[in-house]
């Protein structure tokens, strides 16, 4: 990371802070006071049996959903609020149909993420182009850029979707199951460039996974989700 | 054919329906709310019919049938999330039936079918500039919003979390749509406008390589079937929606088998 970035108030304050959160889709209350910090340049896995609320943690933290009790705070902020979203890099399930039938290339795609943020000048075309290069030969996928993002294999989506949330330098990347059908190749190649990511920029990840070998080559804490609540895993 | 001034007035309009229907198509088409277009025109159907009742232009009954109609899927949308689709089924039900009861109403029932199917004999210089306003209006809403259009369209929770305020993008692109439903029934007929949203634009994304280059083939489609529709039904003494659709689909029947030629040579 470069001084100015250490310096920026956004790397003091936790990316991620939820107090007392309660949450209920109609009658059936799945979050019953969930408490939960990610401080900067952190890794914190949720695990949990499905319908747990793990994604639905995910979702309220990004502003995605509002609590309905309890205090949700995006680097300090309530996220109906927020207005640096330049700073959060998101990664949520996508049904497999969606991207099946979506007609960009997978620079189009990068490109229309880059300049997210209202702080932020949005760069010209050129620089655009130039950026979103950058991304995806970060996640190793230059070579695809003019591919239709319909013609990708699950695991190239899914790396062209990591260039996506990390097109504007994020110090917080959320990922909801982000191997959900890849095979054990991909999967492992992820789970890599995630590792990168994290040690190179030093971003906070706030990730729900199923998948016990994305656990182990992430490393950081794990919280289980049961029963509406967290409570941290002790292996 | 050119020489005549309702000629040139429904050529102009067609031509600019033709172009811009398809580019709202290409948004709608790819966040599955092609439900919406027959909802909308079924309720420009309802809107005409209360205008012809009541003596005012059916255009401007129209617009404000449109736009009550998109208000209503929006609400419903937003409020019912898992029945979204019955919500604008429903809607789609409100506008056949309101335009079914008022049809009865209306004095002169050729009138009123000019708007199901198209005409563009009678149009007038209003009625043209009516069309021009909301053209244009529709390409710069189209043109601010392409960056947020493209992100929802892939996906609205990531575009959220990329600073697009989906809710007030949604409700401007829905009402830009509302708009051109309810001036296009005067061109191509409120029963088909729903299908030049969705015909050009599947003509486009058979052929192309890119979104850019989507959004600019569908866009085309659409005027080239609109002119070859237009000048057919003038000769053949043709209705001009039902012309220009079946146009559509024999250019979409060529990009089919040309791409599959092409891809075997």
């Amino acid at each position: 990371m470069t001084d100015a970035v250490l310096q920026a108030p956004e790397s003091r304050l936790p990316p991620v802070d939820l107090f007392g959160v309660h949450f209920s889709y109609g009658r059936d209350e799945v979050l019953r006071g969930v408490d939960l910090t990610l401080g900067p340049g952190e890794i914190c896995s949720l695990v949990g049996d499905n319908g747990a609320g793990k994604s639905t943690i995910a979702r309220l933290a990004v502003g995605e959903l509002r609590p309905t009790a309890g205090t949700v705070r995006l680097f300090g902020e309530n996220p109906a609020r927020f207005g640096r979203w330049d700073l959060v890099g998101y990664l949520p399930q996508l049904p497999p149909e969606a991207a099946s039938r979506f007609p960009a290339t997978a620079i189009e795609l990068v490109s229309a993420f880059q300049g997210t943020g209202a702080r932020r000048c949005r760069p010209s075309r050129a620089q655009r182009r130039e950026q979103s290069l950058d991304a995806l030969a970060q996640v190793g996928m230059a070579e695809h850029a003019a591919r239709m993002v319909r013609e990708l294999s699950g695991g190239q989506l899914q790396r062209v979707r990591l260039a996506c949330a990390l097109a504007n330098d994020p110090r917080l990347l959320v990922l909801d199951e982000p191997t959900t059908g890849l095979d054990r190749e991909s999967r492992r190649e992820l789970c890599a460039l995630v590792a990168a990511a994290h040690s190179s920029r030093g971003l906070a990840v706030l990730l729900v996974t199923h998948d016990q070998g994305v656990l182990g080559s992430l490393g950081g804490s794990v919280l289980v989700v049961e029963n509406g609540l967290v409570s941290r895993r002790e292996d | 054919m050119l020489e005549y001034a309702f000629m040139q007035r429904g050529l102009l309009a067609g031509l600019l329906l033709g172009a811009v229907i398809p580019l709202v198509g290409m948004t709608i088409v790819q966040r599955r709310l092609s439900m919406i277009g027959d909802a909308l025109s079924h309720a420009s159907l309802a809107g005409v019919a209360a205008g012809l009742v009541g003596g005012v232009s059916p255009i401007a009954g129209a617009i404000v049938a449109c736009l009550v109609g998109t208000l209503c899927i929006e609400g419903a949308r937003r409020g019912l999330r898992d029945q979204a689709e019955l919500a604008v089924a429903i809607i789609l039900a409100a506008g056949v039936g309101t335009a079914g009861v008022l049809s009865g109403f209306v004095p002169n029932a050729s009138s009123l079918n000019s708007y199901l199917f198209g005409s563009i004999l009678t149009m007038s210089n209003d009625e043209v500039a009516t069309i021009v306003a909301v053209c244009a209006i529709t390409l710069f809403t189209c043109g601010f919003l392409r960056r947020s259009l493209f992100l929802m369209a892939f996906d609205e929770r990531q575009a959220r979390t990329a600073g697009v305020a989906v809710e007030t993008v949604n409700l401007a692109f829905m009402v830009v749509v509302a708009l051109v439903v309810a001036v296009a029934s005067r061109t191509v007929g409120s029963l088909i406008v729903s299908s030049m949203m969705v015909v050009p634009v599947a003509c486009g994304l058979e052929m192309a390589r890119s979104w850019r280059q989507a959004c600019i083939l569908s866009s085309l489609a659409g005027v080239a079937a609109t002119a070859l529709g237009l000048v057919a039904s003038y000769y053949l003494g043709l209705r001009p929606g039902g012309t220009i659709v079946l146009i559509a689909i024999a250019l979409l029947v060529l990009a089919f088998v040309g791409r599959r030629l092409v891809g075997r040579a």
